[in-house]
This record gives C-alpha cells, sequence and structure tokens, in this order.
C-alpha cells in the first residue's frame, strides 16, 4: 500500500482545494485507490466455537468478492468484522493497508445492504435515501440533486414519497441498494441481498447489482449461501467452511477444477467416485489422497447399443441402471447406479432425445479430460 | 368442532365475556352514576355547574391535572433510560430485571406506600440516620409534601413506563441500528434519529397508561402529601364519608372521567409495534413528522450541516473511544432505579421481623412475633385463606376471559383493535368511579 497517500495527506491535500464538491470527488478517489482489505490472523471467538477461524482474507480494490458457504460457516461473522460491528478476539483488519481495528463502524465509510434491508420504516423513502448524505454533512440542494439522480438510476423516479411498508420487496432491495451507493463510499457489504425475493426477480437484480458494481466500480464483499448468485456476479468466490476459507477463486475456476470435495459438492452437484468397482481413466495419473470427480452435464447418457462417436478412444464408457428421472424444465435429471455408486447426470432436453425410465439399462460416458480429482 | 371453527373465524366474539364482565361490574354502576349526575329524571347540568363554581374544586382539579403531569414527566425521563439500558443489556441480565420490575408491579400498593411512610417520616430512616450522623439537628421535612406525592408515585408507576417502553424497544430491529451506524451516524445521531422515533409508541403508551392511573390515584398522596396536596380522587373518596349529596359526588367522578379519556382519544393507544405495519404516512407518523419535518429541526439540521461535514472528513478512519465511562455510568444508573423501585419493598419484608412493638426501621431486634401472631389468630388465617380462594378462582376465570379477549382482538381490525383496548383500558379512571359507586351504595343501605 506504499503507493497510496496516508488519510491524513489526503486530507490535507484535500483541505488545500477549493469547493466542497471538489474535495468531496478527491477524497473519494483517494479512498477508492486505498480500498483493499484484508484479515490478518483474524479470530472470532462465541464461548468455544470459533465463527471465524484466521481465514486469509484479502479483497483486491474494484473487485466482486463472493463469500459463500453453508449456514454456521461465519459469513456474516466475516461481514459483520469488517463492517466494525463485532470486533475480533485476535488479529487485526487492514483497509486500505491501515489497521481498523478502533475505528467504529459510524467512520468506515462503507455501504452495506442488510438481508432484511434495514430501511427506516419512520422515514419515506427520499429520506431513507437522504440518510447517509445528511451524516456526511451534504448540502441539502446537492442531496436532492443526488437522491433524483440515484433515484432514476434504479428506476424508482415516482416512488420517492412512499414509505419503506409501501414497496414490494424488490423495490424495497433496490432502495437498500440504492441508499447504500449514493455517498460514494469506496467499500460496499452485502449481506444475502437477494435471498428475500423470489426466483425471477433474483435473477434480474442479479444483472441489476452486477451493473451497479460495473458502474460504480466499488470493491463489493458479499454473502450468500446461493451458489447460483455466486457464480453469475462474483469476480472471485471464497467458500468459507468452519470459520476458515476451504477454497478461493474465479468462479470458472472453482466450479470446473474444485480442489476438495467439500467445494465441489457444494458449488453445484458432484459424482465423486469413491469405490465403485471399476477404474475411472483419466489423462493425468491420480495423485493420492483424492478421488475422481465428475459434473453432471459431463456425462452423456445413451443406449446400451447406440453407436459410439468418433472420439471413442478418448472416452470412458460404462453401462448401469437408471433409478429414476427427475423432469426439471430445460434439464433432465438421471440418477444412474453403476455397479456400487450412484451416478447423477444431467442433459439439456432437446428434441429427438431418448428418454429413460427407471430399471432401463444406460450407457454412460465422458471425456477422460473432464475427470477431475479432489481432496477428500 | 364446527362451531370453534367458527368462534374462531368471528373472533370479535371472543371479547365477549371480557365485555360482558367489564359492563357488569364497572359499566352499568357508572351509566346509573351518571344519570344520578344529571339529576336522572328531570335531567339538569347543575352538579356540573355547582363544581365548577366552586374555586377549590377547579383548583384541586387543575391540581390532579398538575400532579398527573409532573409524575408522568418524571416516570418518563427515569424510565425512558432504565428501558433503553435494560433492552441493551445482554438477555440474562435483562431477564433479571425484567423480572424485578414485574414482581414490583406485583407488590401491594398499600405496602409500599406504607414503606415510603416508614423512610421519609419524620421518626423514618432517612431522618434518623442523619440525625444519627450528627448532620442534622433536627428532623426534615421530607414527608407531607409534595416531593413526598412524587416519589411515592413515580415509584409505583415506573414499571408501568418502564414495561411498554421495553416491549417496544425489544421490537425494534437490531439491524436497523447496525445500518444507522454503518451509514455515518454517530450513536447520538443513531439515537435521536432513528431509535428515539421509532420508540415512540411506547412512549406513548407508557405516559398514557401512567397519566390515567395518576389521575385516580388517591391512597399514595393522601398518605404522603400534604394537606394542600389532595388529588380529586381523595377529594371524592372524602366526600363521600362526610355529605350524602351523591350526584355531585358523581358529577366530580365524571370530570375526572372526562379528562382520562379526553387524554386517550386525544392520543390514542398504540401498542402494536411500528414495523411491519403497512400504515399510511400521513396518520401513523405524525408524531414523527412533527419531530423531524418541523422547521426548527429542519433549520437546526441546516446549521449543522457544515459541521457534520467537516467532522465527517476529520474523523474518517480514526479510532474512536471505548465508550467504557457511558457503560459505567448505564450500569450505575440502572442500579439506582433498581434500588429505588425494590427497596421499600425489602424494607417492608425486613421490619416484619422486627422485634419491637411497632413497626419501624431499622428494627430494634429481630423475631418472628408478628408471623407467630398471624398464624396464631383465626381471623387472619381465615382472611388470608379466604383472599386465596378468591385469588386463585378470579385468576382462572380472568386467564380464561382475558385470553379469550386477547385472541379476539388481535384478529380484528387495527382501528377497532385500538379503541376496544381503550375501552378495557379506561376501566383504570373508572375504578374510582365505581369505588365511589360502591361507597354509595354502602351509605345508601346504612339510612
Ligand atoms: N451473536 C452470536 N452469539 C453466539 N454465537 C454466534 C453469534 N453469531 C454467530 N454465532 C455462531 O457463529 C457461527 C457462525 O455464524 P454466522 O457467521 O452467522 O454464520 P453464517 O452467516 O455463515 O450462517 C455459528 O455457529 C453461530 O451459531
Ligand atoms: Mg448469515
Amino acid at each position: 500500500m506504499s503507493d497510496a497517500l496516508t488519510l491524513e495527506e489526503q486530507e490535507g491535500l484535500a483541505h488545500r482545494n477549493a469547493t466542497r464538491i471538489e474535495r468531496c470527488n478527491l477524497r473519494n478517489f483517494a479512498l477508492e485507490k486505498a480500498a483493499q482489505i484484508e484479515f490478518r490472523g483474524v479470530t472470532k471467538l462465541y464461548g468455544p466455537i470459533a465463527a471465524v477461524d484466521n481465514p486469509s482474507l484479502t479483497v483486491h480494490r474494484g473487485e466482486f468478492l463472493t463469500i459463500l458457504g453453508p449456514s454456521g460457516s461465519g459469513k456474516t461473522t466475516t461481514l459483520m468484522l469488517l463492517a466494525g460491528f463485532v470486533a475480533p478476539n485476535t488479529g487485526d483488519i487492514l483497509i486500505g493497508g491501515k489497521s481498523v481495528a478502533a475505528v467504529p463502524s459510524y467512520r468506515r465509510d462503507q455501504g452495506i445492504v442488510f438481508q432484511s434491508y434495514a430501511l427506516f420504516p419512520h422515514l419515506s423513502v427520499r429520506r431513507n435515501l437522504e440518510f447517509p448524505l445528511e451524516m456526511r454533512g451534504i448540502k441539502f440542494t446537492e442531496r436532492a440533486k443526488r437522491v433524483e439522480r440515484i433515484l432514476k438510476r434504479v428506476r424508482l423516479n415516482d416512488l420517492g414519497d412512499r414509505m419503506p411498508s409501501q414497496l414490494s420487496g424488490g423495490q424495497q432491495q433496490r432502495v437498500a441498494l440504492a441508499r447504500a451507493l449514493i455517498a460514494d463510499p469506496p467499500i460496499l457489504l452485502l449481506d444475502e441481498p437477494l435471498g428475500a425475493l423470489d426466483r425471477n426477480l433474483r435473477e434480474q437484480m442479479q444483472v441489476e447489482l452486477k451493473g451497479l458494481h460495473k458502474e460504480f466500480g466499488i470493491t463489493t464483499v458479499c454473502v450468500t449461501h446461493d451458489q447460483d448468485e455466486a457464480l453469475t456476479l462474483s469476480d472471485r468466490i471464497i467458500v468459507m467452511r468452519e470459520g476458515r476459507i476451504e477454497e478461493a477463486d474465479a468462479p470458472e475456476v472453482l466450479y470446473d477444477r474444485p480442489a476438495t470435495r467439500f467445494v465441489a459438492k457444494f458449488l453445484g452437484e458432484a459424482n465423486i467416485i469413491e469405490d465403485s468397482g471399476f477404474k475411472i481413466h483419466s489423462d493425468t495419473t491420480q495423485p493420492s489422497g483424492t478421488l475422481p470427480m465428475l459434473r453432471p452435464e459431463r456425462i452423456c447418457i445413451a443406449a446400451p447399443a447406440a453407436p459410439k462417436r468418433a472420439d471413442a478412444d478418448q472416452r470412458q464408457y460404462v453401462t448401469g441402471t437408471v433409478a429414476d428421472m427427475i423432469y426439471a424444465g430445460p434439464l433432465r435429471k438421471y440418477h444412474v447406479h453403476v455397479g456400487s455408486s450412484l451416478f447423477v447426470v444431467r442433459e439439456h432436453v432437446a428434441s429427438g432425445q431418448q428418454i429413460f425410465r427407471s430399471g432401463d439399462e444406460v450407457r454412460l460416458e465422458w471425456l477422460r479430460s473432464d475427470v477431475r480429482f479432489v481432496a477428500t | 368442532m364446527n362451531t370453534l371453527q367458527k368462534l374462531v373465524r368471528m373472533p370479535i366474539w371472543l371479547t365477549l365475556p371480557a365485555f360482558a364482565i367489564l359492563l357488569d361490574v364497572f359499566g352499568i354502576p357508572i351509566v346509573l352514576l351518571f344519570l344520578n349526575s344529571l339529576n336522572a329524571p328531570t335531567f339538569s347540568i347543575a352538579n356540573y355547574q355547582a363544581f365548577f363554581g366552586q374555586a377549590a374544586n377547579v383548583r384541586v382539579l387543575l391540581q390532579t391535572i398538575e400532579v398527573s403531569v409532573v409524575a408522568t414527566a418524571i416516570c418518563f425521563i427515569v424510565g425512558y433510560p432504565t428501558a433503553y439500558l435494560i433492552t441493551a443489556a445482554s438477555k440474562s441480565v435483562r431477564t433479571a430485571l425484567l423480572v424485578f420490575v414485574a414482581i414490583l408491579y406485583l407488590t401491594s400498593l398499600l405496602v409500599r406506600t406504607y414503606a415510603w411512610i416508614v423512610i421519609l417520616g419524620d421518626g423514618g430512616m432517612v431522618n434518623n440516620m442523619l440525625l444519627e450522623f450528627g448532620l442534622i439537628s433536627n428532623p426534615l421535612p421530607l414527608i407531607y409534601n409534595r416531593l413526598a406525592v412524587y416519589v411515592g408515585m413515580v415509584h409505583i408507576m415506573l414499571p408501568v413506563m418502564i414495561l411498554p417502553l421495553v416491549s417496544v424497544m425489544l421490537g425494534i430491529d437490531k439491524s436497523l441500528m447496525s445500518a444507522t451506524r454503518s451509514m455515518g451516524a454517530r450513536p447520538l445521531a443513531a439515537f435521536w434519529r432513528v431509535f428515539f422515533p421509532l420508540s415512540l409508541p411506547g412512549v406513548r403508551s407508557g405516559s398514557l397508561l401512567v397519566f390515567v392511573l395518576c389521575l385516580g390515584f388517591s391512597i399514595t398522596p393522601a398518605a404522603l402529601g400534604g394537606l394542600r396536596d389532595a388529588m380529586l380522587s381523595t377529594f371524592i373518596a372524602s366526600q363521600v364519608e362526610t355529605s350524602f349529596n351523591v350526584a355531585s359526588v358523581a358529577a366530580s367522578a365524571f370530570i375526572l372521567l372526562a379528562v382520562a379519556a379526553a387524554m386517550l382519544a386525544i392520543f390514542g393507544l398504540d401498542f402494536s409495534s411500528t414495523q411491519g405495519r403497512p400504515a399510511g404516512p400521513a396518520r401513523a407518523y405524525w408524531w414523527n413528522w412533527l419531530l423531524s419535518m418541523s422547521t426548527l429541526a429542519r433549520y437546526l439540521n441546516q446549521l449543522a450541516t457544515p459541521y457534520r461535514a467537516k467532522r465527517w472528513t476529520a474523523k474518517l478512519y480514526q479510532a474512536a473511544s471505548s465508550g467504557r465511562w457511558s457503560q459505567i455510568i448505564g450500569a450505575v444508573f440502572v442500579v439506582f432505579v433498581i434500588f429505588y423501585l425494590l427497596f421499600p419493598s425489602v424494607l417492608v419484608i425486613i421490619m416484619s421481623f422486627s422485634a419491637g412493638p411497632s413497626l419501624q426501621f431499622p428494627p430494634s431486634g429481630l423475631s418472628l412475633q408478628w408471623y407467630r401472631s398471624f398464624f396464631g389468630e383465626p381471623s387472619w388465617t381465615g382472611a388470608a385463606w379466604t383472599s386465596i380462594q378468591i385469588g386463585i378462582a378470579v385468576t382462572i376465570l380472568s386467564t380464561i376471559v382475558g385470553t379469550l379477549a386477547a385472541y379476539g382482538l388481535n384478529r380484528t381490525f387495527p382501528r377497532l383493535r385500538s379503541s376496544l383496548t381503550m375501552a378495557i383500558l379506561g376501566r383504570s379512571p373508572c375504578r374510582v368511579l365505581s369505588s365511589a359507586s360502591r361507597l354509595i351504595s354502602d351509605c345508601s343501605s346504612l339510612d
């Protein structure tokens, strides 16, 4: 962080400048550059349980980072540590290279969207949006201007005078987002931001969220237990397990080449072949302490007598019996007994496809290069 | 089963038993009394004119309102921080504190009033101690004045203020306060801008309850106050005993009831929490509107803007003090309030083991003589047994009727609910009336 100005220097610089607006812009610019988060030996204990157990968490500038994990894995606690609502038992959190251990949440300049949205029920949408600006001492006329701008941006132009209780879930969500973004904070924290929305709305909001992130270029940390959300939104995903980081990487890498069984299972579905009475062939050699893993969509299902493809030499074929078939709109999911293990196979529905029923003999095939090895 | 389901679907009927009992015990006597106050068959407002014609009556009425307002204000000033600290405490501490407050709520009013006489009286505990230490040479006039009335009334009314406040405060979403701070609001700003407005329904309910109950107070002011501190209900009670003009007494009772009714009508009661209620902004948040939109608030807010901007830049990412001192002050305050609430009751318990011939504090020695005489005297034990029997019966009946009513109230429309609740609560000033009517009927049977 040596290239960034210290905060004192930034302020000194800021005060020499003429207008307030300019000063604000400059400060935001400087802080944005400095926005980088680092956890150093942070633990948080609740009684004997370590809710957060020294995760080596770093967040880069402008990045959309998702913390993914099962319930109780310490995601919310991590976010609360970052926001300053919870103090760590040990270790230090650095924001922009500076320790924020003793910095209260109201001096951290972060935008936060809570799972419950936490809109002030006694204030109109407009006054909700004005609140962070007011706390920063921004003048009335400027506040009004910014509120109008952000209302238009989240497509709530006419709803400024409504009370939060008069808005739908999706509208409340957008007000909460707008309120977190309106003061141009360098860091945005989201706690299960789309958890309370129905499926269609959630997909719509994912797009919106992604657009806002790109537009504001704001460093974002998002907590979720929804793998689709994590895969869709993030530049990088951190998978948490029992307060620690299990694995962290870009969504594609994490999904395609998970290092551990936990990640493979948590991020999508996985066939982990333990002891099936047949050997899984692979292009690479199997490291010790690992098991072969196949994603369900990498497996093709066909009748036993169906002609083989041209690249048959690069594939492995096994035969099995269909246990059941689940139809899910664009997808068809089969459970197939092969030897002593149960394979999950996912097939995109297309015309002219043969549909198998439970009890049918089938042949499964996959490319040898699609086999992965995960640590147990 | 079918009829039960139908009943559930028509929840308003479930309140019927409660209202029937209230009507029988309070309603009918009150109507009769009201007709009486209007000189029933002929109907005139002469009694009311007579009441307002006498300067002494008006003075007592105004004094009653004044004492009630001041007592309510003190209850609020002491009760609000206490409720806040109780809410903020950890769960186990909170439960313990609430149990203390609630126990007190259930202790006899008479006993607690009596305890204050023992504490504040000329030969009472405080004066004795001060004399002992040679700090004073003559007893201080601690009792039989307005201050003693307030000390006693606030002591009795404080739980009534604290309990609704705590219930509303506990309902305030914690993440709202976190959100407030994350938006840059310092603790004080977060309190005034978010927590306080959201706790206002509790303030309103608590204050109204305390005020209306204070209006009907007679024992405590009579016992602790001077001759000039009479409340209207004390006045009514003494009038009932001395004069047989039922109609004029009834008129003064109804004037008191009118004051209570007016307060309830103006401010209304609202026990439902603010959150999750699809309330119209204009109606439900008028008090908040008053608070935040008033020109004065706006003006002050504008004045604060440049200061806020300067502070924001200066303090960004700076450490803050740990707030240890405010925690210590808060703890001391709560301990002080709990002491104030519990000490008189504890005192009575200790005095009951006194060996002396009269009740005094500190007791001259310890003995079980009062308990022995209690259990040795058949008339006492008989009375106690009767009390317990009646108590059990009343508890069972009121639990059944009250639960039905509460369920019914909860299921009806909110608007209707608040008026029904008001009607049930309205009985507290009615208590004055019904005791008056009971006294009157006693007197008439003596004739
Ligand atoms: N305030 C608290 N008091 C006690 N235990 C807590 C508290 N908050 C979280 N925990 C515990 O810490 C662990 C992690 O919780 P949390 O961070 O909420 O997980 P997640 O958000 O991933 O579901 C859980 O075991 C939870 O029970
Ligand atoms: Mg959580």
